[in-house]
């Protein structure tokens, strides 16, 4: 519904990325409902969940997109993460090869959206600190090499989640701000077209051709 | 799109007050986890917003109450207190100045009794929503200007199909933007989201079938190429797939939700059907991602929807009215996933688990050599007890017999991989090229099932039988076609002749049927070039031409009618005829009868008839008690499946009713579809000793009639130990001594059954 006046509004879309099991499901399902324990949680539409933010003045509808993780679905990412604003790279920082997952994640957005994404890289489970593969030092300085933020979480201990969230909010909300001071009309309806794959007629490929009889 | 109802808190005057006014409240609330509840805009007179409403309006979670002391629980998006329920509208998080606190926007005001505006929040999920909000908003004087509109444009782009998908989509929005107009005109631009969603889908609603089969035709050669993989799938399991199996509740509802998807024409309406079928996923359970993804491959997979492809194209290219990353939008995406997840070469990888012994998994492998020394050792280790014994020990050393738990011979096996070499080595062994399997399929089936062009060649050369079917009626060409295998296809009229092509399944389906339905247009052009026949019905009264979704397919059927004569009455009767069956089983009669328009009372009373088969004038009024004006089902109507009212009567015993349907004229021996029972045999399966009597009174009654697997009603009464029908049978010419397809001989069951022994002898 049209919201006019005071204080624009917008529309960002956040997916959550990472292998299987680092608990993608459960940090939004935290920031989101404040719940936990999901076997608890009664239809609830985990894979995709809305939150409404007003950060001084300004409100933001937040979309956030849980993704699959397996590794046989990793070809579908680009589906998800097209015209997002915001990804969420999560880690579980007891599992070194979940976080390789990270950085290949981070290579991968970054060649196909470029800078305009913003990321956060979530290092999850730190209610298992004690069996922490991933060294902290490591993952910042990483971080910060990649120009995304390092957080630490723990959705079962309701730890790091909220402000995760909003610092990443934030941080789209500037880079958007700057765009749109960039070039005044808004930018936005086009960044969305590029990414809208057309299936034109021309680009039909040819029906196979097949020999009467030959072996297929 | 699903405009959930938003607002801008800061021009809501009873937020206004508390911010402008009460700014000592919101730092309270803020450190002490305060919610503050706000009415939503208009719901609340401005004058009525005093400190004591306010303080009504924010709760202390820790202690379910307002700060007013008043009890209010938050409970499933509703906060509910003594005299109100109220519906949490949506939830704001605030960050201000390093204030952080949560508001919710709810309805109507707490503990107000008076209710100011009734009117519900508008919520457009569907069509109807759309028109009723056209209505609400005093609107409906546009919409018959919108479906002129859409009139005039279907009648001016006659060719419209044709165009790429560019130049649709072009046409399509310019239409929108001249609908949108109509409504703009005289209007400012409030709610204005609502409206272009509306109009939009208000003109899809026009548009109708004309957009769909434009865009059918456009995707049409992507759609044949995934249903061609989805039908090559469709026999892959929830297992197969690693999806759990305590999703199968959730799953059947999911599918009958999603498989209405082409019921609806507007992008709406089919975007609230995947919300549906989401929400029956998520039925008590929370899925991740990864098992919502590979449940709806799974639904893809088993649903009889032809264009997947252009639904997509539909959902995410025509949609003009709003571009925001909504749920839809999520829904849409999940749907593009999992179709592209089929068309991956990670997909093309799962391949359905076969439990094997060491003889078949030779063929797995394909390892001739192996296979040929296995067999070697089987038949060359193990002696006969003579050379003709066919006892349990030694048919088990012929290899011929050798069967999976499909019943799959090792032929059949080799057949569905696609091994060619071993299909040879098997032939000249001496392996039966026609042996079927439990679902009645030849190795030729699965040759064609899988598309395996050599493996064809070589079985017709060894005069494998091309017109057997199976138990769903389907031939190899059938199965070719259903597959999308042109290789097959074109190999089946090349290699063989007398090839029955316009044969039916149950049904009632042709191949040519199949290749229009999956649009496949290739096997389309070679069926038609090799004269099918294209005026077959099936069983819900379809030609081929009315299966055409697209241009390409319809180009072959020029003279039929462009859209189908639409008829339910045939499905019509199958449901009618399962009421009819139903009755019966419910021992129903004056219900039975009333559907087979007989008048109760002439055959209740016999007696007033002169004899059972007379037609004197008298007699004939009797019968006819039937209203000329409703159409009845005749005795001899079957179900889906082949089963008559007389096959019912006899299953449960009814014999009243048997009489009377005999009398009228009811043909005792047909046949099931599927096991192939007479009444009699369902009489005697289920001990009906009086309607067996009953039936063999009946001078065209066959006794000894065979089923499915070569058994006769007497066998069955054997099996049951029934000596009085064993004796009715006998003393009706039954015959003992006929062997079932397993071989074993009525007289040999009998062994072990004491009772019935002494009729025998």
């Amino acid at each position: 519904m049209a919201n006019n006046t005071s204080g624009a509004s917008h529309n960002f879309k956040v997916v959550l990325l990472g292998e299987g099991c680092v608990g993608k499901t459960s940090l939004v399902l935290r920031y989101v409902e404040d719940k936990f324990n999901t076997n608890h949680v009664t239809t609830v539409q985990a894979s995709f969940l809305n939150k409404k933010l007003n950060i001084d003045g300004k409100r933001i509808n937040l979309a956030i997109w849980d993704t699959a993780g397996q590794e046989k679905f990793h070809a579908l990412g680009p589906i998800y993460y097209r015209s997002s604003n915001g990804a969420v790279l999560v880690y579980d920082i007891t599992d070194e090869d979940s976080f390789q997952k990270v950085k290949s994640w981070v290579k991968e957005l970054r060649k196909m959206l470029g800078a305009d994404i913003c990321l956060v890289i979530a290092g999850n489970k730190t209610d298992l600190e004690k069996n922490r593969n991933v060294s902290l030092e490591e993952a910042e300085a990483y971080a910060i090499k990649v120009g995304a933020i390092h957080f630490q979480t723990s959705a079962k201990l309701n730890k790091g989640v909220e402000e995760m969230f909003l610092v990443l909010t934030q941080k789209m909300l500037e880079t958007v701000e700057e765009k749109e001071a960039q070039n005044a009309p808004l930018s936005r309806q086009n960044s969305q077209r590029r990414n809208v794959v057309v299936v034109d007629d021309d680009q039909v490929p040819p029906p196979p051709t097949r020999q009467c009889c030959s072996n297929s | 799109m699903w405009q959930k109802y938003d607002e801008n808190l800061h021009n809501n005057p009873f937020f206004h007050e508390i911010i402008k006014n009460h700014g000592d409240l919101i730092v309270k609330a803020s450190q002490e986890e305060w919610i503050i509840c706000v009415p939503r805009i208009g719901v609340i007179d401005p004058n009525e917003i005093t400190i004591e409403t306010i303080l009504d309006h924010i709760l202390v979670p820790s202690e379910g109450t307002t700060l007013s002391k008043k009890e209010a629980t938050i409970k499933n998006k509703q906060i509910v207190t003594n005299s109100t329920t109220r519906h949490i509208l949506f939830e704001e998080t605030f960050y201000i100045e390093d204030l952080k606190y949560t508001v919710f926007c709810i309805d109507s005001p707490l503990f107000s009794s008076r209710v100011t505006c009734p009117h519900v929040v508008n919520k457009i999920e569907t069509l109807h929503h759309c028109i009723d909000f056209f209505w609400s908003e005093n609107l409906s004087h546009v919409l018959i200007k919108i479906q002129r509109l859409c009139a005039s444009f279907v009648d001016q782009n006659r060719s419209f199909c044709r165009e790429n998908l560019q130049n649709q989509k072009d046409l399509i929005g310019s239409l929108y933007s001249q609908c949108l107009q109509l409504v703009l005109r005289n209007r400012g631009f409030t709610d204005c989201d609502n409206i272009k969603l509306a109009v939009e889908t208000y003109m899809q609603s026009c548009l109708d079938q004309f957009l769909t089969h434009a865009i059918n035709t456009v995707t049409c050669l992507h759609d044949s190429e995934l249903n061609k993989i989805i039908r090559n799938s469709s026999e892959l399991q929830l297992k197969d797939l690693s999806i759990p199996p305590k999703f199968c509740d959730n799953i059947t509802n999911a599918k009958s939700e999603l498989s209405k998807i082409n019921n609806y024409v507007t992008i709406l309406d089919k975007v609230n059907c995947l919300k549906l079928t989401f929400g029956h996923l998520y039925t008590k359970i929370c899925l991740t991602s990864d098992d919502v993804l590979q449940l709806f491959v799974f639904l893809i997979l088993k649903l009889n929807i032809t264009n997947w492809t252009s639904n997509l194209i539909y959902l995410t290219q025509f949609q003009f009215s709003s571009h925001e990353p909504n749920e839809s939008n999520f829904l849409v995406t999940s749907l593009e996933a999992a179709l592209e997840f089929i068309k991956s070469e990670q997909f093309a990888k799962i391949k359905p688990r076969h439990s094997v012994t060491p003889l078949f998994q030779t063929i797995v492998t394909g390892d001739l050599t192996n296979l040929r020394k296995l067999l070697d050792v089987k038949n060359s280790g193990g002696n006969l007890c003579h050379p003709l014994c066919d006892c349990d020990d030694c048919t088990k050393m012929d290899s011929s017999y050798d069967i999976n738990s499909k019943g799959q011979t090792l032929l059949t096996f080799a057949a569905l991989l696609g091994r060619s070499e071993i299909v040879e080595f098997l032939l000249s062994k001496g392996a039966e090229v026609n042996s079927v399997d439990y679902f009645g399929r030849s190795a030729l089936h699965y040759a064609c099932l899988k598309g395996h062009q050599d493996v064809l060649l070589i079985l017709v050369n060894c005069r494998a039988e091309v017109n057997v079917r199976d138990h769903d009626g389907n031939t190899p060409l059938h199965v070719a076609c259903n597959n999308g295998h042109e290789n097959c296809v074109k190999a089946l009229f090349y290699a063989s002749k007398g090839l029955d092509i316009d044969c039916v399944n149950k049904h009632g389906d042709s191949p040519l049927h199949l290749a229009v339905k999956w649009n496949y247009v290739g096997i389309c052009a070679v069926l038609i070039e090799n004269n099918a026949n294209v005026c077959v019905t099936n069983r819900k009264n379809q030609l081929p031409a009315n299966l055409a979704q697209n241009y390409y397919t319809e180009r072959f059927f020029p003279n039929s009618v462009p859209k189908p004569p639409k008829d339910n009455n045939r499905s019509d009767k199958f449901k009618k005829i399962d009421l009819l069956l139903k009755a019966i089983e419910n021992d129903d009669l004056p219900l039975t009868c009333f559907y087979l328009g007989f008048s109760t009372s002439s055959h209740y009373d016999f007696q007033s008839k002169c004899h059972p088969l007379c037609n004197c004038e008298k007699c004939e009024d009797l019968d006819t008690g039937q209203d000329p004006n409703v159409e009845y089902i005749s005795v001899n109507a079957c179900n889906i499946d082949g089963f008559t009212p007389l096959h019912f009567a006899a299953k449960f015993g009814r014999t009243e009713l048997l009489r009377i349907l005999l009398d009228s004229g009811a043909l005792p021996n047909l046949k099931t579809l599927k096991t192939l029972q007479t009444p009699l045999h369902l009489a005697c399966i289920h001990q009906q000793v009086s309607v067996v009597k009953e039936l063999v009174k009946c001078a065209n009654c066959e006794v000894d009639s065979q089923d499915y697997y070569g058994n006769t009603p007497l066998y069955y009464a054997c099996v049951r130990n029934d000596a009085k029908i064993v004796e009715v049978l006998l003393t009706n010419g039954a015959n003992a001594d006929i062997r079932d397809y397993g071989n074993s001989i009525i007289k040999q069951v009998q062994e072990n059954l004491t009772e019935s022994q002494d009729i025998f002898l």
